[in-house]
């Protein structure tokens, strides 16, 4: 037990020696986990915005607003048991206390009531799960202008293209971009804490010509490896936080409306753990055949 | 605790040793001698378990070298201690450190350390350095300082790959002076040297001349031997 101590002691001592041998390493892992982790941010996000626009889209429907409000209460019905997600209709009444609401104050909407201007309008939401979701959309909108009254029908076609170009790249390329991700950031991991380590070779030798067991060799390097690898994993993931503060909103505007999401809990711990692992295979392997 | 039966290892196509044969028993003092190149470092080596018997057999106190497992061998470096030609002490510890060490990785308690340190630098006239780092000091202060941390542990058997050669003739007889304490006191002690009054200063120890890798008469005689 008192050797053990003495160990985890030696191992973080280590560290302390040699400051800027140390210094570039650690910026080498943590900047190396820097881009891996920007890719990763990159990609999750593809991923978020692809998959809500591949589970729903939306139709927004607008009537001639000379159209009678009878027939169209008709046709909501009629749309309403169509294969379809949900429907939110507005009455121009309903639109108006809407924009109201929205614009507190500025606007006074009791002069308008009596000569409204918006239109009759429907958000028609439906899933668009599986292969032929350009197609089903296509079918939806010109079923949807085909009913009577109807001025215009808008859709977000470009999230369609997002999603149906999801759906094809992310089978063939995100794993495998993901795979060779970690594979060149482990390399470079690796490497740069196994050059790391070789300095401590002479000491490494005498310690074993003077009689310490592999183990009492290896445990410190060990424990020094995998807290350059904790290190660089928690600086990484503050630079990537720093990142993404600065950029969060920055595509947060017509019409993408997309906000920058930062990477989820499971990600976060995984990034200092995958490092913290790299850090001790990679100081095993520095000195796994240097003990004779 | 020694035995080398018809040992030879090469470096490549090159025999270091050829057909060497020697024992020793518990307490024996041996010189090993011959001219530069002749194989004695290379000896010391096998005997320390750097060097993998190729051919022949040897085993050092109690370890068959042959079919000793890596993971053992640290084993064997707790009963011999090796003193370097080039010392390799640790250059960015201090002297004290650097004696420490084989003690401390056996797991002993720091006051023994403490006491067992203190002893050994004193015998070695290192008392006064203890505290100054291994690149400060002089090369025969160094030489000594690697001699005290392979007598430092009480080993079985104590192998000196040329201890003297960097000091003057008054601290090399005061050096042998503890190299034949510890072969009183039982230790088995390998000493290479180029030094014959060192040799002559020891008259009941054994010699070993080498030459080219083998085993020859001794050229000069201590005590009238040889031609
Ligand atoms: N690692 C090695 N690789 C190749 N050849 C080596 C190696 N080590 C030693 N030799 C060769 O083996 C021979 C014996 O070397 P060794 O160091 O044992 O001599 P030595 O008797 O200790 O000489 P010295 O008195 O100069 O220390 C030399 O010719 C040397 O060149
Ligand atoms: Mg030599």
């Amino acid at each position: 037990m008192r050797i053990l101590a003495r160990l985890l002691y030696l191992g973080v001592i280590n560290l302390g020696r040699n400051r800027w041998a140390q210094f570039f390493t650690l910026s080498t892992v943590a900047f190396t986990a820097f881009m891996a982790g920007i890719f990763l941010l990159l990609l999750y996000n593809v991923q978020q915005a692809a998959r809500s626009t591949q589970e729903d889209i939306q139709f927004q429907v607008y009537w001639d607003p000379a159209y009678p409000m009878e027939e169209i209460r008709e046709q909501w019905k009629e749309i309403s048991s169509w294969d379809i997600g949900s429907m939110e209709t507005f009455t121009p009444e309903e639109a108006l206390e809407d924009l109201a609401g929205s614009i507190a104050g500025d606007l006074d909407a009791d002069s308008l009531a009596g000569d409204n201007p918006l239109p009759a309008t429907a958000l028609i939401e439906f899933s668009l799960q599986g292969q032929d979701t350009q197609d089903r959309a296509l079918l939806m909108r010109s079923r949807l202008m085909e009913l009577p009254g109807v001025q215009r029908v808008s859709y977000n076609p470009l999230q369609v293209d997002l999603a149906r170009t999801w759906v094809r790249v992310s089978s063939g390329i995100f794993w495998p971009l993901i795979g060779l991700m970690l594979v060149i950031t482990g390399l470079v991991v690796a490497n740069t804490l196994k050059l790391n380590q070789m300095q401590r070779r002479e000491e490494v030798e005498i310690l074993a010509l003077v009689g310490a067991s592999s183990s009492y060799i290896q445990f410190p390097l060990l424990v020094s490896g995998a807290l350059q690898g904790l290190v660089g994993g928690v600086l990484s993931l503050g630079l990537l936080r720093l990142l993404h503060l600065a950029l969060e909103d920055v595509l947060y505007f017509p019409p993408l409306w997309l906000k920058i999401e930062f990477l989820p809990l499971s990600y976060i711990l995984a990034i200092p753990g995958v490092l913290t692992l790299v850090g001790l295979l990679s100081s095993f392997l520095a000195v796994n055949n240097r003990l004779r | 605790m020694i035995q080398v039966k018809h040992l030879s290892h090469s470096f490549g196509r090159y025999w270091a040793l050829k057909n060497i044969s020697f024992s020793l028993d518990k307490g024996d003092f041996l010189f090993l001698t011959g001219p530069s190149g002749a194989g004695k470092t290379t000896l010391m080596r096998v005997l320390h378990g750097s060097l993998a018997v190729q051919r022949g057999v040897a085993s050092i106190a109690g370890f068959d070298l042959k079919n000793l497992p890596e993971k053992r061998l640290y084993l064997l470096r707790r009963e011999v201690a090796i003193v370097f030609q080039d010392f390799k002490i640790l250059p960015d510890q201090s002297v004290w450190d650097n004696v420490a060490l084989p003690l401390q990785v056996r797991g002993m308690v720091s006051s023994q350390v403490h006491k067992r340190v203190r002893a050994v630098l004193r015998s070695l006239r290192l008392d006064s350095k203890s505290r100054y780092l291994c690149r400060e000091i002089s090369g025969g202060e160094q030489q000594r300082v690697a001699v005290a941390r392979a007598v430092v542990i009480n080993p079985k058997v104590l192998l000196a790959d040329e201890p003297t050669g960097n000091l003057d003739r008054k601290l090399s007889l005061q050096l042998m002076e503890v190299f034949r304490q510890f072969h009183v006191h039982g230790t088995t002690v390998v000493l290479a040297t180029h030094n014959e009054e060192l040799i002559r200063s020891l008259p009941g120890a054994k010699i070993l001349c080498l030459k080219d890798g083998s085993a020859v008469e001794c050229s000069w005689g201590p005590e009238g031997e040889g031609a």
